[in-house]
């Protein structure tokens, strides 16, 4: 009995006693996918309405805008460099003459004129006493006044300052060619008695601050202030597309009552690269631009536009865009009708260079002047290390823009990365985005076309580094013919990425 | 480093146990094959055709108890063979997944009993029964092991997989047996008995509902699970068990029982349903720089519900019992007829066997056959026949053949009975 039990005993204890392994975590590696981003990158996205806008037929357009203007138009003045010195002055009558009032470059021609300066000199040679008056119809004096000189007796040339008289009869529509003199002597002489001579003067500048009448070739300069393109080309950009369309328009606000001829030139600058070009502002007959004049209802507006050559200037992808060597050539119309201009009055212009996203794009690698960093702390380093083993990024997009591009990463552990030089870094990789208008096999029928860029454990070890230097260098799809990048709502690039990593899970 | 741990030293304390089915504490160390074997205070929940007046016990409080644990997957082997390793590849990955076949079902549960006796063919008899089955799907334990993998994987879960069971009731029962049914002479003496259950409802919880699916690629993150999880405590209920003896050759016993007659318990006292649903759709890794609160949606409500009966299917069984001078052998059926913490649609048998080498000492052996949510067990167990005195443990070891390595669960029993 007791043997029994003492074996049934051992038996048991035999059965239940297991070796059980003291608990602890094993490390293995899980596949994880994790969806990174789902968005669309819409063209409109661009627009910063200051040099990125939105053009005709929603056509993404890069603009500048500039303004310039004349100076105060000044006064206008002309010297008659008349002198008549042999009046024969006649007691007992009113003797009328006509002064001639000539420019003589034949520029200006009055028909109302508000004196700034100006003057006129007067003398009398006579034989006998005798007291003389002597008055100008066309000269009247800010009162309205009818200019009178009166003379007693022989003088020397006397001087008479005309500023604030004005000449001629304001919106009277006729030329004032002549200023009517009338010449009375009184003596006790009898009448018809010659008594001497007389003699008049015009030889000071006439400066008139408000002038109604005829100017011809008068030229007035226009000083521009430039505008700058903020926007960061890449590098060599200007080589990979050839611009197709480009358009300058120009909006001149004359307030002057006289009509004018625009000449200037566009000027373009790409800092950068250092090159330069520029185009006359003509219009499509290679002639200059005309300026309407205002009329009593105030200034007149002129806008124009041209195309001709200007996508040749804006090639060069010019950061800086200028109006220079302009000026007016201003004319009476030739019409002959009367025009005005105040000493304050100016043309103001406005222009704008309009560069629509209308382009061949053409082969072209170009690459980013710097890498970018990524810095990496030391637990990040660690982390990477230890439990990542494979990391790959799947992107799927969908392109609606006639543009498509191949952009290789230089990955690297250093800052001096020379792509054409394996040695100095790492790896690459590549990914292509073919454009809208590409119909392949790598597009599945809902337009969306994938990505595959997989970092093995080797590639992996690089981001041990506190720092990793990226370099991108994109290749442009070259385009079939010209294209149109559109910034309507149905234009934009769609991503969608997952990452999918090999990580290793322990303690 | 190992450590060792002795099983029996265990064995002292606990005694019994069942995994889906009902049970008292001696009933594992035959692996359920009890029906025929049941006698006194045992006779009320297993045969009470069976109480007679030559068989009068005493149930002592505590003293008769079990516990259960155990799941369908993992084991002792399968957790050294983890922790054994510094690394797991994948074909050591695919030996653990090879482990569960379609989630991992946890049970854990103990009965005790709290008083019974018996006088004349009449028992009293009060025991309280707790039990809890949680089961999950084995998709959780391939994302742990695996990942997502490419993302190009849906994951699905529902209530089938994944799930939590719970029920806790205590019973009062009377039974009374050996009611001789009248029938010709020609045919051999059939005993009637029946057990009536007053049943106390402690808790239930149940998952109404478990819906989720999980997907992670281009489409983005997308998660969804709702939760629907009823709780209910203090209830009352019924129940009812019918059992007929016989023994139509000498040393062959046979008998028939149908269980939980009107079983049910209506929970009323406390009731609630706990709704909880999360989503979040096309998640980005971009998405989360922005408000964390916009990114998901979680709503959590918890409302008392009307009151719910838990039903408790119908269980018939049939045994047969064979005995020799220094042993005894025996064989149960039992088909449950709807599905349930302790009963189940899918039949079973048991066989057991009793060998007393000695008047002393009985040495009991058992082995359950499987289903599908019913892992084979074999038990052991030894027992002690001193006098008026009957005690005895017992041990329980799922899908092997003794407590070791490959044991999916164990079961602990003792018993200690006063028989006059």
């Amino acid at each position: 009995m007791k043997r029994f039990l003492l074996a049934l005993t051992a038996a048991l204890l035999l059965l239940a006693a297991c070796n059980i392994s003291k608990p602890r975590i094993p490390s293995w590696d899980v596949d994880l996918t994790v969806p990174l981003l789902n968005e669309r990158f819409f063209v409109s996205d661009l627009v910063d309405s200051v040099n990125i806008v939105i053009g005709t037929s929603d056509v993404l357009t890069i603009t500048s805008t500039g303004e310039a203007s004349t100076p105060d138009f000044g006064k206008v003045s002309f010297n008659p460099e008349l002198s008549i010195e042999d009046l024969v002055l006649i007691s007992g009558m009113d003797i009328p003459f006509l002064i001639p009032l000539e420019d003589p470059a034949g520029s200006v021609f009055v028909s109302y004129g508000h004196l700034f300066q100006g003057g006129l000199d007067f003398q009398a040679q006579l034989n006998e006493p005798a007291q003389i008056t002597v008055k100008f119809p066309d000269i009247k004096s800010a009162t309205g006044e009818t200019l009178t000189l009166n003379v007693n007796g022989n003088t020397g040339w006397q001087h008479k300052d005309l500023a604030d008289y004005t000449f001629g009869v304001e919106n009277s529509g006729v030329i004032l060619n002549s200023l009517r003199m009338n010449i009375s002597i009184q003596s006790l002489q009898p009448d018809g008695t010659p008594l001497g001579i007389g003699g008049i003067r015009l030889q000071n500048n006439l400066v008139f601050d408000h002038l109604q009448g005829h100017l011809y070739d008068f030229r007035r300069e226009v000083a521009g202030t430039y505008t700058t393109i903020e926007i960061e080309y890449p590098e060599d950009f200007e080589d990979a597309v050839e611009l197709q369309e480009a358009r300058v328009f120009m909006t001149l606000t004359n307030q002057l009552g006289f009509g004018a001829a625009f000449h200037g030139k566009i000027r373009a600058i790409n800092e950068k690269t250092g090159q330069e070009r520029w185009i006359d502002v003509l219009d499509d007959d290679g002639l200059p631009f005309g300026v309407e004049p205002a009329d009593i209802n105030g200034p007149k507006i002129t806008e124009l536009s041209f195309s001709e050559g200007v996508s040749t200037v804006l090639q060069i992808m010019p950061n800086k865009v200028e109006l220079v060597d302009g000026y007016l050539i201003f004319n009476t119309d030739s019409g002959g009708s009367i025009g005005f201009v105040h000493a304050t009055d100016r043309v103001l212009c406005k222009y704008q260079v309009d560069l629509p996203c209308h382009f061949v794009l053409n082969e072209h690698e170009f690459t980013m002047p710097t890498p970018s960093v990524i810095e990496l702390s030391h637990e990040t380093q660690t982390q990477i290390m230890n439990r990542a083993q494979s990391v790959a990024l799947t992107l799927g997009m969908i392109n609606r823009i006639p543009v498509g591009a191949s952009i290789t990463i230089y990955f690297g552990n250093t800052e001096s990365i020379d792509i054409q030089n394996p040695s100095t870094y790492s790896f690459s990789k590549q990914a292509t985005l073919h454009s809208s208008e590409y119909t392949g096999p790598d597009v599945n029928e809902e337009g969306e076309q994938f990505v595959h860029l997989a970092l093995d454990k080797e590639e992996l070890r690089l981001f041990s580094n506190p720092r990793v230097y990226l370099l991108a260098a994109i290749s442009l799809e070259p385009s079939l013919g010209p294209v149109i990048i559109h910034a309507s709502p149905a234009d934009y690039i769609q991503i969608r990425g997952m990452l999918s990593v090999k990580l290793r899970v322990s303690e | 480093m190992k450590k060792q741990i002795i099983l029996p030293f265990l064995l002292i304390f606990f005694t019994a146990a069942l995994w889906g089915g009902n049970f008292t504490p001696r009933s594992l160390l035959v692996s359920d094959s009890y029906m025929l074997r049941a006698r006194g205070c045992d006779a009320n929940y297993w045969n009470p055709a069976l109480l007679n007046r030559q068989t009068k016990d005493i149930w002592l409080p505590v003293l008769n108890l079990g516990v259960h644990v155990g799941n369908n997957a993992a084991d002792l082997d399968l957790y050294n063979y983890v922790m054994d390793r510094e690394f797991l590849d994948e074909e050591d990955k695919n030996h653990i997944m090879d482990a569960f076949k379609e989630n991992l079902a946890l049970s854990l549960g103990g009965q005790i009993a709290l008083f019974g006796f018996t006088t004349g063919n009449v028992a009293l008899s009060s025991s309280v029964h707790l039990n809890a089955k949680a089961s999950l799907d084995r998709t959780y334990l391939k994302l742990l092991l695996f990942g997502n993998g490419d993302g190009s994987e849906v994951f699905n879960f529902d209530e089938t997989d994944t799930n939590l069971e719970g029920l806790g009731y205590f019973d009062v029962t009377v039974g009374v047996g050996d009611i001789l049914i009248p029938l010709p002479e020609t045919v051999p003496d059939i005993k009637f008995g029946f057990a009536v259950s007053a049943l106390g409802g402690i808790l239930n919880t149940t998952t109404n509902s478990f819906e989720g699916h999980l997907s992670s690629n281009l489409d983005g993150f997308n998660f969804q699970q709702n939760v629907k999880q009823l709780a209910g405590a203090g209830g009352y209920g019924a129940k009812a068990m019918l059992g007929l003896y016989s023994e139509p050759i000498k040393n062959l016993s046979v008998g028939a029982t149908l269980d939980n007659a009107i079983g049910f318990i209506r929970w009323g006292m406390i009731r609630e349903e706990l709704d909880i649903s999360i989503s979040v759709d096309s998640l980005y890794a971009i998405d989360l720089l922005e408000d964390i609160e916009d990114i998901y949606s979680y709503e959590i409500s918890q409302e008392k519900t009307d009151s719910y009966t838990s039903r408790i299917p119908v269980e018939l069984r049939f045994a047969a019992q064979y005995d020799f001078p220094q042993a005894s052998i025996s064989v149960d059926y039992i088909q449950g007829f709807g599905d349930s913490p302790e009963t189940s649609r899918q039949a079973r048998f048991a066989l057991g066997a009793e060998l007393r080498p000695i008047p002393l000492i009985s040495i009991y052996l058992g082995y359950g056959t499987p289903t599908r949510n019913y892992p084979w067990r074999t038990s052991l167990g030894l027992g002690f026949n001193v006098g008026i005195l009957e005690f005895g443990m017992g041990v329980q070891s799922i899908e092997q053949f003794y407590p070791g390595y490959t044991s999916k669960g164990i079961a602990l029993a003792n018993y200690f009975n006063i028989r006059f």
